[in-house]
């Protein structure tokens, strides 16, 4: 590969004039812009962008696009800005911004993925394998590279989601699986409710496998009375709206497990069983086995109950 | 119809083993990688984006360096028949979409041990050191078992052997309908040829590449009428919408087919799976509607339906095989005493009365 790098040339440039919505040599960071504009605004950009003019004169970044919205929330009118020729190929130009960017920053799983999409755009799946997993820490499998492909194709909002921990994988993995009314009704949602990623992933996942097996769409699922009832609730918070909601999506999928665990919510009740004692069921009720905790202050009254009980039984 | 492979991978401990010899003749056609040429041909095959696919229609030619014979996998919180698994080999060339082996192996191509010199050998010896034990042994555990015979013979040298044995029977387990070279081998009664059967529908929509349902009903009243007993093995059932009347049609089926004295056992098994399965066919073969049931984890930590939902599935099927064979020998694969009792009426408390049940139509 040629270094593109020898025949810059420096230029003043209008921060409005790159095309931010150009995505050739993007890899996105989904980090907060403020410390970046705060950094700018005390000393100026240290190390210029690099762009290329391509045919029709569009300004299209290599590097530096945070800067360059940086410096577009701070209002400046030009700055100092490196040009790379206009023949340089675009899979030379994606190598600089890879190579720059992973070489001072972490990637995580939402970079990653549009990453991996773009390198399998560019390049031979097996260049992109031998080059570019080892640096990046992803195993050489077609299938993991298919699923960060799909995943690297949502919208940004969504990205920047899974980059925050607001989503995990998973969830992100199933909304790829939607249509984009799908997936903003998902999101929407998500957001409404406020969980955490964990929760987020048991919803979407249960919406999603509803939708499914009654060849229902999501957005069906989520709007019956009573789930809407939920959410127009005033007088519930917000967590308790997300615990209603959550019961609520969980009853129609396990209808069974929900009547048996209310059945058994019900007789331990009605038992009244002192505080010390808790009765577990046999997981997802396979069998009708009950595993009874006993808490002790101490060894004696261990002692004092486990007698009394071996002498009944 | 035989299965296509394109590509033999043969490790080098294995090229002067007669089988390799054999098979590579029957292979013409194929291309050949030997030794360090198929590690680097089984890097680029992990990339595919389905290498299961293309995984298909490569053999790998193999010697296998641990134990031939295994018990089943079976968990200690459901009850197990105690089989024991003849390790042959690895993969299958029918690509079932529910397939449970997809989740369950690294390398994505079939693998045949070519070593079968040293299979003979441990299977004799295993059976004469433990002589007054009563062995039922399965080859179609991690592969179908007839699958590949017409490359290998395998399954007709295996019927041979024991058909010479007193204390163990084998279990041919499959969905082809390559019976014929058996055929020409009188089992003495040492041996079952065992049909995974299913509902019309998944068996056409599910099962891809595997022999029609009426197929292999016929090839197992053909292996019946040359003194084979055969078996049923209803596993996965896949309660879909409108599930009891195809799989009634199926058990009706069967039974026009064969005599009900000559079924050893059918076994009956609700669809259950480790969770990533679901991600790995949902990979390959898109959505599949019947793994967003409301599956929930199991004892052993497998994605199994509601207790009371299998139950019902079970006591129904049962109750409509009963209709036809009364004294049929059900039984439930990987199943509690609970489900045993409340589906099949049968009080089955044990793993060892579990593995007697079943010793008792072979023995």
């Amino acid at each position: 590969m040629m270094s593109w790098l020898d025949p810059t040339r420096s230029i003043l440039l209008d921060p409005n004039d790159p095309d931010l919505g150009d995505r050739t040599y993007h890899i996105p960071c989904y980090a907060s812009l403020d410390t970046l504009v705060r950094s700018i605004e005390r000393i100026g950009i240290i190390n210029r962008p690099l762009v290329q003019e391509i045919p029709g004169g569009k300004m299209v970044l290599v590097l530096g696009r945070r800067r360059i919205e940086a410096a577009r929330k701070i209002g400046l009118k030009a700055v100092q800005a490196r040009i790379v020729p206009s023949e340089m190929p675009e899979a030379d130009g994606f190598l600089l911004a890879f190579w720059d960017n992973i070489g001072q920053r972490f990637f995580n799983v939402a970079t990653q993925a549009v990453v991996v999409r773009r390198l399998l755009e560019i390049f031979q799946r097996s260049t992109v394998a031998t080059e570019f997993l080892p640096v990046l820490g992803i195993a050489a499998k077609g299938p993991r590279l298919e699923s960060l492909r799909a995943i690297g194709g949502l919208e940004d909002p969504v990205l920047a989601s899974l980059a925050s921990g607001r989503i995990l994988e998973k969830t992100a993995e199933i909304l790829t699986r939607l249509d984009r009314e799908e997936r903003m009704a998902c999101m929407s949602l998500m957001n409404q409710l406020g969980m955490n990623a964990n929760k987020n992933a048991e919803l979407v996942v249960n919406i999603f496998d509803l939708s499914v097996f009654h060849h229902k769409p999501i957005s069906k699922i989520i709007s019956v009375s009573d789930t809407v009832s939920v959410l127009e609730n005033e007088h519930l918070s917000a967590p308790e709206k997300a615990s209603r909601f959550r019961e609520l999506v969980r009853s129609w999928k396990f209808p069974e497990l929900v009547k048996d665990e209310k059945n058994f919510r019900d007789w331990q009740r009605r038992m009244s069983l002192p505080k010390q004692i808790t009765i577990r069921h046999a997981q997802s009720f396979e069998n009708h086995s009950c595993t009874i905790e006993i808490r002790a202050d101490s060894r004696d009254e261990a002692n004092k109950i486990l007698a009394r009980l071996l002498n009944e039984a | 119809m035989e299965f296509s492979v394109e590509q033999l991978w043969i490790d080098e401990d294995v090229l002067d083993e007669p089988l390799t010899h054999e098979i590579v003749a029957k292979l013409p056609k194929a291309f050949i990688q030997v030794g360090r040429a198929s590690t680097e041909a089984a890097r680029l095959l992990d990339l595919e984006p389905d290498p299961l696919n293309r995984g298909k229609r490569i053999l790998r030619l193999m010697k296998h360096k641990g134990a031939f014979i295994k018990p089943c996998p079976g968990t200690r919180e459901y009850l197990c028949c105690g089989l024991k698994i003849l390790h042959v080999g690895q993969g299958c060339p029918m690509d079932c979409r529910y397939c449970a082996l997809q989740g369950y192996f690294n390398r994505p191509v079939m693998e045949l041990f070519v070593n079968i010199d040293d299979l003979f050998k441990e299977l004799d010896l295993y059976l004469n050191e433990d002589h007054l034990t009563f062995h039922r042994i399965c080859t179609g555990e991690f592969t179908d078992s007839l699958a590949l015979e017409p490359l290998t013979g395998m399954a007709k040298r295996l019927v041979n052997f024991f058909s010479g044995i007193k204390n163990a029977s084998l279990e041919i387990k499959t969905k082809t309908d390559f019976v014929a070279p058996l055929l020409e081998v009188d089992p003495q009664g040492r041996v079952v040829l065992s049909f995974s059967v299913n509902s019309t529908k998944i068996s056409r929509n599910d099962e891809k590449r595997s022999a029609p349902l009426e197929q292999r009903l016929a090839a197992a009243a053909r292996a019946q009428d040359c003194g084979y007993a055969v078996g049923f093995h209803f596993d996965p059932i896949i309660p879909f919408l409108g599930w009891e009347n195809e799989y009634f049609e199926t058990i009706d089926k069967i039974f026009r087919h064969l005599r009900s004295a000559s079924v050893a056992w059918i076994s009956l098994g609700v669809l259950r799976f480790v969770p990533e399965l679901k991600e790995v066919a949902e990979a390959r073969f898109g959505t599949l509607s019947y793994f967003h049931d409301g599956f929930l984890r199991g004892l052993d930590g497998k994605m199994r339906l509601h207790v009371d939902r299998r139950i019902e599935i079970y006591h129904r099927i049962a109750e409509r095989i009963r209709r036809h064979a009364p004294r049929a020998r059900i039984y439930l694969c990987m199943e509690s005493p609970h489900v045993w009792r409340e589906s099949l009426d049968i009080d089955m408390e044990t793993n060892e009365e579990f593995a007697a049940y079943l010793d008792e139509a072979v023995k």
